[in-house]
């Protein structure tokens, strides 16, 4: 794979991005803003992305994405830049192959998220029940930014795909609070699983009034291979630190 | 309450003026009559004279009119509308059709009598739907179908019982109706918009049209003639609506000196805002904790300056922007809880009971109140300390709660409100029409609810993107 970063202040980010991207098995080469060059060594390479500064004195990079998407279709975009930008503001064409943006100084974890969609496609989301619950996006796993949204999480992955209302969430998760402390919480779970999910662009979840609703498509996991019949390993732990887990133990122990 | 029985006192005055200018026409025709004079020999030149002047006083209102809804606003086509209607009502009265066809009578009185009515009606529908749209009075759609029909029942019984010498009952049902409809008018608005100039000159106007036409029918029905009466007429109905340009002018730029004054003190007070809220002791602060953060991990080291920069971003955004989604606020506070938890041993735990977030807000007006609740209330050192901030669907409008259960204080012992608070409720408060009620005792934690009507522009309107 390889990819192009145009920059006019290329020394400035030399070390970071090389640092990150060459830890991936993508080629890449830095542009100053000089539009001739860019251009010709589109047409003569198969460039899967062009990262573009979007403020460059010569070409801005919303005008060079525009050139670039006429020379070669099958070039992505990402916008580097340090303001914010919406999408609404590209033209169709460069939209349409927009791939995402990036914002200066770079998060290293959206980074990481653009380059795996580069190479792999969208990335699929890993489930893993068996033992100690566990989620990853493409290679990282997903920081949940609360236990009990994590454990929310974990409870709709084992409701498999059927509807999960708030009172059977409060009565797995909290099972000793009164009523009114642990609505609170569930809404605040709720919020939260909303928000990291939103982070990692992946949004699975239907979040309806009082009600929850998985999505499956896009996830893998590993206790649905298993209900499923595919030959899972498992050590007899489903989702360990979870009380509610060792309600599922027998369905699976049987054998 | 002196102002309250200033103003009832004024109303009165402007009722009797109204009254008056109802009934002038009534009283010199009746008064000539019992005199014995004819108006149509005694002033036979002045009339004329009159007539034609106040004609050209028309003609001018209506070019006026129109130059000014075409330049100015759409809403002044009503009062073009009105114009052209006085025109056609003063052009059909028997005086100016003296001017043109001699004093003879004839046909072309008899036509000019009917079309007299027509305009009359016309002008009186007008001024009552200019009350409806310049004042907002919301008048039903059914009652101004309603209110149409009945003047279109009046025409056709007036030009249709005019030959058989009973037009008047065509005109006192249209009195009638009138009389409604100044009534339901007046019914449906509240006395400070019955206060406003421009409606009180409307409604001047409003009466001394119906005066000339109440004139010209008792002159009627009483066989004598009306000469001079109109034209006379004419003289109040030019003044009043003389009276009315005084008053749009005086409302225009009073409203349009009062929106640049808003807007500049508004300004004034988001630059202050822009200004407090990128404290230079907290970014060095964070910078800081940043360089340590490095020297144990460089992942964190660069979660710490995505987190920096989004923080930033955010508020050099803000110098574009003044409202922002309730949600991307959401999300710019808890990355200031990030960046202090960063930095301070014990972290806050934020609680988000969240129920709605399709409405907007002034940006960087919900931060300042966490920004407290971190500085003072200390929930990071309790054990099940927290800051809730929740949001709530109510009938009326949506309820916004940023509260704790930190150590609170005693409002009549601390100072007033941080900078940031006082800016964010004041732009709250310009932007929304909206006023924070904070509730704090020691002990106890503090509350600060925030409650934003339906009819709130950020709520009823896309500002939310």
């Amino acid at each position: 794979m390889k990819i192009i970063i145009v920059d006019d202040e290329i020394t400035a980010h030399h070390t970071f991005l090389g640092d990150v991207i060459g830890k991936t098995d993508a080629e890449y080469r830095f542009f100053k803003d000089d539009e001739q060059e860019i251009l010709d060594y589109i047409q003569k390479n198969k460039v899967s992305a062009a990262f573009l500064d979007i403020s460059m004195p010569h070409i801005s990079g919303f005008d060079l994405a525009k050139k670039i998407v006429r020379a070669n279709e099958e070039t992505r975009i990402v916008f580097v830049t340090g303001q914010s930008v919406k999408p609404s503001d590209l033209d169709a064409d460069v939209r349409a192959r927009t791939v995402g943006f990036l914002y200066k100084p770079y998060d290293a974890d959206e980074l990481h998220a653009i380059l795996s969609v580069l190479e792999k496609g969208a990335p699929k989301l890993q489930v893993h029940m068996f033992g100690s619950f566990e989620v990853f996006m493409g290679d990282s796993p997903v920081r949940f930014s609360s236990n009990k949204s994590k454990e929310l999480f974990a409870l709709l992955v084992a409701y498999n795909g059927r509807s999960l209302s708030m009172t059977d969430a409060i009565s797995q998760l909290w099972p000793d609070l009164d009523v009114d402390k642990s609505k609170i919480l569930y809404r605040d779970a709720v919020w939260r699983l909303r928000k990291t999910l939103q982070q990692i662009d992946f949004n699975c979840v239907d979040f309806a009034r009082a009600c929850l609703f998985l999505n499956k498509e896009g996830i893998q996991c590993d206790y649905w291979d298993f209900l499923q019949g595919i030959p899972t390993e498992h050590s007899g732990e489903f989702c360990k630190s979870y009380d509610w887990g060792i309600e599922y133990l027998p369905s699976f122990n049987k054998e | 309450m002196k102002a309250e029985a200033n103003k009832k006192r004024v109303r009165i005055f402007s009722a009797i003026a109204d009254a008056l200018l109802l009934l002038t026409g009534c009283i010199v025709a009746a008064a000539a009559h019992a005199a014995g004079l004819d108006f149509g020999q005694f002033y036979l030149q002045s009339v004329e004279v009159l007539a034609i002047i106040a004609l050209c006083f028309f003609a001018l209102f209506v070019v006026i009119e129109v130059v000014s809804a075409i330049t100015i606003s759409d809403s002044t086509w009503h009062t073009v509308f009105v114009a052209v209607a006085l025109l056609g009502f003063h052009l059909t009265g028997r005086d100016f059709l003296a001017v043109m066809f001699g004093h003879g009578g004839g046909l072309s009185f008899e036509i000019g009598d009917i079309l007299h009515f027509f305009f009359f009606e016309v002008a009186a529908f007008a001024i009552f739907l200019f009350w409806n749209y310049t004042f907002s009075v919301g008048i039903p759609r059914r009652v101004l179908i309603i209110s149409g029909l009945w003047s279109l029942v009046c025409i056709a019984l007036y030009s249709s019982l005019y030959f058989f010498g009973l037009p008047m009952i065509g005109s006192a049902l249209f009195f009638v109706g009138v009389v409604a409809a100044a009534a339901y008018t007046y019914r449906r608005m509240p006395l400070a918009k019955q206060m406003d100039k421009t409606f009180i000159a409307t409604e001047a106007l409003f009466y001394s049209v119906v005066g000339s036409a109440l004139t010209f029918e008792v002159c009627l029905v009483q066989g004598s003639s009306s000469a001079g009466v109109s034209a006379f007429h004419a003289i109040p109905v030019i003044l009043v609506f003389l009276s009315i340009y005084a008053a749009f002018a005086m409302r225009t730029d009073r409203a349009a000196l009062k929106a640049s004054e808003y807007k500049l003190q508004y300004e004034r007070i988001k630059a202050r805002a822009l200004k407090e809220q990128i404290k230079p002791h907290f970014i060095f602060n964070v910078l800081a904790a940043i360089q340590s953060l490095y020297r144990n991990n460089v992942d964190e080291g660069d979660r710490a300056v995505t987190l920096l920069a989004r923080h930033l971003r955010t508020n050099i955004e803000a110098t574009d922007v003044d409202f922002i989604p309730f949600e991307k606020e959401l999300d710019n506070v808890q990355v200031l809880v990030d960046l202090e938890n960063m930095r301070l041993g014990n972290a806050f735990h934020i609680i988000y009971d969240i129920d709605c977030t399709d409405f907007a807000v002034p940006i960087l007006s919900l931060q300042p109140y966490i920004e407290n609740a971190i500085k003072y209330s200390r929930v990071n050192e309790k054990e099940d300390g927290f800051i809730l901030i929740s949001t709530r669907r109510e009938e009326e409008g949506i309820l916004l709660v940023v509260a704790d259960n930190g150590v609170g204080f005693d409002p009549a012992a601390v100072k007033p409100a941080s900078c940031g608070i006082r800016n964010s409720s004041e732009r709250l408060s310009m932007l929304m029409g909206v006023t924070p009620e904070i509730v704090s005792s020691p002990g106890k934690g503090t509350t600060v609810r925030i409650f934003i009507k339906n009819s709130t522009p950020s709520i009823s309107s896309q500002i939310i993107e």
